[in-house]
């Protein structure tokens, strides 16, 4: 049999060289035409672009009330319509509390992350978007600096995961748990920064694995271009996760004290945990021109604040 | 099967110097499109004048066994050129003309038929096109290793092992963190082949050439983490996502049997 198999797979290969001689003898006369022509030919090579990408007029995508994805238009291979249901990262209830001490060596900023009571997976991974540039990090046990991104300046992304084996459940930030002893060192002064949480799904051989998002990219189901990638809008890193300001290394020791703070105070201008805060904001920032003046308003903004507020106007006051 | 093919490469390597290639061969990614428009001057005439009212068929072809698939059959996608037929205007200029690259990498001759002889202009198709940088092996070593098994004829030289060159820097630091982290060496296994295009693994693996059971992996910028040889796998999600593995559209895909990593350039 397997002599029989060599057999063919030779005489196969003998045929395709035959076939390849041929036609290329073929095009050779081809050729030989061209160099009697008359005309000479030139391209003009105006660029590439994408192809418009072809959409079913069933194809739809949109995340439903608990914030998971549901994709309509895909088929199973030559069959029925599916619609594909998929469960996010986004449930977990992350709450930040970061505290900033100043020192000989800049500032060093300590984040205690609690993941409430009503969520619904635990925090597998999460990072921080500082601006300034970042000293160090570390993290508590069984969690890890994972990386310092710095392909993007000024942005420096610092990840903390857990480190732990699968299995093993000590100081995850389950439900209802907490953790402190995220730790970041900066030279640059603080601002408002975005942190990124991702929550835990789970994986094939654990309790709940669902084999969601492989539907996707099975062979077995068909789908237009334009539903997978509308549908991969959904599940990108920064989309397929929970998206909270805090506070983080914001301004290097160079930019001026007047333009960070007022800097900082237009950002809480536009963000909606500001909102009871914005008629003050807009009036301080139309009069303080100075660092005393502004500084003066933000301890004003202060004495009714709460939460993330409270961070912010804090450290704008201790720390510029 | 060696001397085969060599000896092919050989026929291959003969077949394309013997070629009068008008002009450079325009260089094009997998399932892009290429806008462009081809003018025609008669060579012999004095001042040699643009060749107005010259009626013009084009049609896309492909060398059989180019770009790094050693198979070939009458199903392999050609692409497609639109508008194929045109008359030249008064300078001699087709309208604007558009080559839909294939998904498959390879060399695709376009034949222009023009006063009734035949001219040839090359489409090349790989990921590598207009300076990419896909697609270079992303090698074993004391950090990382290749799921055993899955070579194969249709695709030789490990022909499944290519990425980006930034990719093989972030694979790099992944396999390096996840041995710090683990004692143990990354297992990877598909990524790209060498051009890019469909990675088609035929009916051997009970798919069809020219069809992908993989929708990505063209550009060299996925990378796939098999289950079954890696043991930490909470931590392969970390340390990929942290350096780069869920850049990409969609982020890290969480296969039924491997994680597929999508990194950006």
């Amino acid at each position: 049999m397997l002599q029989t198999i060599k057999h063919l797979a030779v005489g196969n290969c003998f045929a395709r060289v035959a076939v390849a001689l041929i036609l290329s003898t073929s095009l050779m006369a081809q050729d030989q035409k061209q160099s009697e022509s008359q005309l000479r030919v030139v391209p003009r090579v105006f660029g590439t672009k994408q192809p418009d990408l072809a959409r079913s007029p069933n194809d739809r995508v949109w995340l439903d009330e608990a914030g998971n994805l549901v994709v309509e238009g895909a088929r199973r291979r030559g069959a029925e319509a599916i619609t594909i249901a998929i469960t996010r990262r986004v449930h977990v209830r992350p709450i930040v509390n970061c505290s900033v001490r100043s020192g000989p060596d800049g500032f060093t900023y300590e984040y205690r992350i609690t993941n409430a009571p009503d969520a619904k997976q635990w925090i597998q991974i999460f990072w921080l978007d500082a601006l300034g540039p970042i000293g160090a990090a570390r993290a508590p046990e069984y969690w890890r600096v994972y990386n310092i991104e710095r392909s993007k300046p000024p942005l420096e992304r610092v990840f903390f995961g857990r480190d732990a084996l699968d299995s093993d459940t000590n100081r995850r930030l389950t439900p209802g748990a907490s953790q402190d002893g995220f730790v970041v060192q900066s030279q640059a002064r603080p601002g408002l920064v975005r942190l990124f949480f991702v929550g835990h799904k789970p994986l094939p051989g654990e309790s709940g694995y669902i084999a969601d998002e492989a539907i996707l990219e099975s062979s077995e189901v068909e789908m237009s271009d334009w539903l997978r990638q509308e549908a991969n809008k959904y599940l990108s890193m920064e989309a397929n996760s929970v998206v909270l300001t805090g506070i983080g290394p914001k301004y290097p020791p160079s930019v001026p004290a007047v333009q960070a703070l007022r800097n900082e105070l237009l950002e809480a201008v536009r963000n909606p945990v500001f909102l009871p805060d914005r008629d003050a904001i807009n009036s301080l920032l139309s009069t303080g021109q100075d660092r005393t003046s502004l500084q003066s308003g933000i301890e004003s903004l202060l004495k009714k604040a709460t939460g993330i507020r409270t961070e912010l106007y804090a450290a704008l006051i201790r720390h510029y | 099967m060696e001397v085969l093919r060599a000896i092919w490469t050989v026929a291959l390597v003969v077949f394309l110097h013997s070629l009068h290639i008008h002009a450079q061969p325009i260089e094009v990614r997998p399932g892009e499109v290429v806008q462009f428009q081809l003018c025609f001057y008669w060579e012999n005439l004095p001042g040699q004048p643009p060749a107005s009212n010259l009626d013009v068929v084009l049609q896309p072809e492909v060398f059989p066994m180019s770009g790094y698939h050693w198979h070939d059959d009458s199903a392999r996608p050609k692409g497609s050129i639109q508008p194929s037929s045109f008359r030249t205007s008064g300078d001699g200029c087709s309208p604007s003309l558009q080559f839909y690259a294939p998904t498959v990498a390879g060399m695709h001759p376009m034949v222009i038929y023009a006063a009734a002889t035949t001219y040839n202009q090359e489409f090349w198709v790989g990921a590598w096109a207009n300076n990419g940088y896909c697609c270079v092996q992303l090698y074993e070593n004391q950090d990382l290793y290749y799921k055993p098994g899955g070579a194969q004829p249709e695709h030789p030289d490990w022909y499944g092992f290519n990425v980006s060159v930034p990719t093989v820097a972030k694979m790099q630091t992944i396999a390096q963190q996840y041995r710090q982290q683990t004692a143990q060496r990354l297992c990877v296994n598909d990524m790209s082949l060498n051009w890019g295009g469909v990675f088609d693994l035929g009916p051997r693996y009970g798919g069809q050439y020219w069809q992908s059971p993989h929708a990505e992996h063209k550009l060299g910028l996925n990378v796939d983490l098999p289950f079954s040889c890696n043991n930490y796998l909470q931590t392969a999600y970390n340390i990929a996502l942290a350096n780069g593995g869920g850049a990409g559209p969609g982020g890290i895909l969480v296969h039924s049997d491997h994680y597929h990593l999508r990194f950006v350039d």
